[in-house]
């Protein structure tokens, strides 16, 4: 049970992908980060088994899938409520689950959230590529999984089976944001974008969220381009925010309004395509104390 | 004498360098002079360093890292990064080039639009000696600047839903070879065979900011 097993995804969903946490160290060569959108859901999971909190586990989006074990696993759901089931039999979220050969596990109807990380005890198997197993679309095999893809489990594991781990919060339609780097050349566009109340548009997707709301005119003229960051809010020239995530491309020319705080991209992961979403201002300080409360299983204190 | 910057916080997660010098190429050289040395000292904490035309900005780890220690560490370093230093790379990489035609099917638009013939608008084009002032769109995609000024164009009103990978492209001050297939919204004057992404080499991408570059015409 150490690891050194196998699986099937029998039914792949939408789009389930294998994620870590990201590709970091190349993005001066234009290579995206990708990763985990809640990483703090792919820790929980991880911890969950006795991984690694960034080890390789699969990101289930919007629609379930069913994995069928072909040896014996530890698995673990965590973020986006699904209705799970292993052989037809109703399981609670956030807990270690053992599956025998021939076992199958089933996310099955969404109840809110719009991504899940099942985590399986050793990590998945996948190749790394620049330093990272996330799926990166550019790769042939490498980008959303088909159905009947087989997985091999791998046998990196730190810790003993559900012991750690904490519960899944409750979904937050309400971002902290800090002032982006244009917000100043425009003095009340960060108030105004904090006024509004947006809707995440259909073509959200692991780069980027398009929303739609009040528009909150920001215009730079010959803003050269730089690199992005995750969470940031660009404003279109027409006048809509798009706050991008962690597949984004690494250099961008739109402005900035505000960027939305590492603790909160939890919840903005969770968001799907119609849900509503707030913006709230906040300060470095109070960014980092949420961050490290919400990750301190997890997080070395400084 | 040392250059000008402003320090600027990128969310709770990234940093933004800001060079002031008023030349462009001039700050971008300063931006990979700045990447060089914080690559160098290596910063316990710093996630990935990317320059920009006028900015470098640094991810850092925001879990286990004190990010105000590297607003410091970066302050630091910033300061001994003079104007006049000497250029951080000596790669230069030629890119050979076949202009026009199937290869580069809006050749004939840029010379109209530029009131040049063809055949100028290659000579110009591969006369510059270009710096890879950042890196970014796609994996390998080199901003590469300045393009002459008689050359420069905003971007197609419609882009192409596919561009050729080695398509080599001009829009605005820069020209770039989209590195594999994609959208893309530049205009396409030529098309090389030289591979600019490749996984199985380490670095992957073959232009790195800070390198420099020569277009070679192989005819048209």
């Amino acid at each position: 049970m150490e690891g050194g097993g196998r699986l099937v995804l029998e039914r792949a969903g939408l789009h389930t992908t294998v994620q870590d946490e990201g590709r970091w160290g190349y993005q001066h060569l234009g290579v995206p980060v990708g990763g985990a959108l809640d990483l703090a859901a792919l820790h929980r999971a991880n911890a969950l088994v006795g991984n690694m909190p960034g080890e390789a586990a699969f990101e289930v989006t919007l629609v379930g899938c069913t994995v069928r074990a072909e040896t014996g696993l530890h698995v673990a759901v965590t973020g986006a409520r699904f209705d799970v089931r292993v052989n037809d039999v109703a399981m609670p979220p956030d807990t270690a689950l053992r599956l025998l050969p021939g076992d199958e596990l089933v996310l099955g109807e969404r109840r809110c959230g719009a991504r899940a990380y099942v985590a399986v005890r050793g990590g998945l198997d996948v190749p790394v590529v620049l330093g990272s197993r996330s799926a990166w679309p550019l790769l042939p095999r490498r980008g959303a999984l088909q159905d009947g893809a087989r997985v091999f489990v791998g046998t990196r594991v730190v810790g003993p089976v559900g012991t750690a781990g904490s519960p899944t919060p409750a979904p937050v339609a309400l971002l902290r944001v800090l002032p982006g780097p244009d917000a100043a050349t425009a003095p009340g566009v960060l108030a105004a974008l904090c006024d509004g109340t947006y809707r995440v548009t259909p073509a959200a997707s692991r780069m980027a969220y398009p929303l739609e709301g009040p528009a909150v005119p920001l215009v730079v003229p010959g803003r050269p381009s730089s690199g992005t960051a995750t969470g940031a809010l660009q404003i279109l020239p027409s006048g809509l925010p798009v706050l991008l995530m962690a597949e984004r491309q690494t250099t961008g020319g739109y402005p900035v309004a505000a960027i939305v705080i590492s603790a909160d991209l939890t919840h903005a992961a969770q968001l799907a395509p119609g849900d509503e979403v707030r913006f709230t201002p906040t300060t470095r300080a109070d960014a980092l104390r949420a961050l490290r409360t919400a990750e301190a299983p997890w997080g070395a204190q400084p | 004498m040392t250059v000008d910057w402003r320090l600027e916080f990128l969310g709770d997660a990234a940093l933004s360098v800001h060079v002031l010098a008023e030349a462009p190429l001039e700050a971008n050289a300063c931006v990979h002079r700045l990447a060089e040395r914080l690559r160098v000292a290596g910063v316990a904490g710093v996630r990935d360093i990317v320059p920009g035309m006028r900015e470098l900005v640094v991810h850092v780890d925001p879990l286990h890292t004190d990010i105000g220690r590297i607003e410091a560490a970066l302050g630091t370093t910033a300061d001994t990064v003079g104007a006049g230093d000497g250029a951080p790379s000596t790669t230069l990489t030629e890119i050979p080039v076949t202009y026009g035609g199937a290869a580069g099917p809006d050749l004939e638009d840029v010379a109209a639009a530029c009131g040049l013939t063809p055949d100028e608008v290659c000579r110009r084009h591969a006369a510059v000696e270009y710096v890879v002032c950042f890196v970014g769109f796609l994996p390998g995609f080199p901003y590469l600047g300045l393009l002459d000024p008689s050359l420069r164009l905003p971007r197609r009103h419609t882009p192409r839903a596919r561009v050729a990978p080695g398509s080599v492209a001009v829009a605005g001050e820069y020209t770039g070879v989209y590195p594999g297939a994609s959208p893309g919204g530049w205009h396409l004057i030529g098309h090389t065979d030289l591979p600019l992404f490749d996984l199985g080499a380490m670095p992957p991408a073959r232009l790195a900011p800070g390198g420099r570059v020569r277009f070679v015409a192989r005819g048209r």
